[in-house]
């Protein structure tokens, strides 16, 4: 493996343990297409794309944790990521049942925030046929 | 080309430009983030070129917004997860679109009367 390549995939180290295991493999996948491209037009475009590439990933990576610390919806979305259902688990392989209850209670409660979110937005927007829609769809979430 | 956290949810302001780029990227077909970076690229005509941080960083935030979701591909190609729009997402694009629209034809209009003035 290209040493570019090994050192991308140790900066991906820094990134929350819960983005690793959203993305992290994904990234590398992409980062070693985007690098065999630009192997071929020559060490100075290599070297250009190396930089870009590092460097983004360092700002990305502090703006994750930044989010991680400061979002309530982030933590409510990634707290426990050993429940993460892996690329091509169905959902019966994947959840132990407490786990399942757990996420459908934050599934239901993302549902209520997107709803009161947009509710409150159509209300400033005095769109108030929208709002009526949103504030259904909240109150459905909320039953269920 | 920086973070996008809070731009999805914020309903009725402009989208940044690279959240744009991704919903136009997917909005013809699913795309894997390879793709979605070769794809912003030739839309921005070689202007916007995205890391793949910046990249998968604005795609989570999507996702978690629901604007895009994220699902297995069925091919054998390299990358397996794909993403396309939500029915939202693609709402939050057309009324984006618009927003642009408008101001295009309102800064002619402005133009045009700007040019008639001169004498």
């Amino acid at each position: 493996m290209h040493s570019l390549t090994l050192l991308y995939k140790a900066l991906l180290r820094l990134y929350p343990q819960d983005c690793r295991a959203w993305c992290a493999r994904e990234m590398r996948d992409a980062f070693q297409r985007a690098a065999e491209e630009h192997r071929v037009l020559g060490r100075a475009a290599l070297v250009r794309f190396g930089l870009a590439e590092l460097s983004g990933l360092l700002v990305e990576a502090g703006a994750a944790w930044i989010a991680k610390v400061t979002s309530s919806r982030y933590m409510r979305g990634f707290w426990i990521p050993t429940t993460m259902r892996r690329p091509g688990q169905s959902p019966e392989d994947w959840c132990p049942p407490g786990a399942r209850v757990l996420s459908d209670v934050l599934e239901a409660q993302k549902r209520v925030d997107f709803h009161l979110r947009h509710m409150m937005d159509a209300i400033s927007d005095h769109d108030f046929k929208r709002a009526r829609f949103h504030s259904e769809e909240d109150l459905r979430a909320r039953n269920q | 080309m920086r973070h996008v956290e809070q731009q999805p949810e914020a309903s009725g302001r402009p989208l940044t430009e690279s959240v744009l780029l991704i919903l136009l990227s997917l909005a013809d077909k699913p795309r894997h983030g390879y793709a979605l970076m070769k794809d912003i690229e030739t839309l921005s005509a070689g202007r916007v070129r995205m890391t793949t941080g910046t990249l998968y960083g604005a795609l989570r935030r999507l996702v978690e917004d629901d604007w895009i979701e994220r699902f297995d591909q069925e091919d054998t190609s390299r990358e397996k997860q794909a993403y396309r729009l939500t029915s939202v997402g693609r709402r939050q694009m057309a009324a984006e679109l618009n927003r642009m629209k408008q101001l295009t034809r309102a800064a002619a209009a402005r133009l045009r009367g700007s040019e008639a003035c001169i004498p």
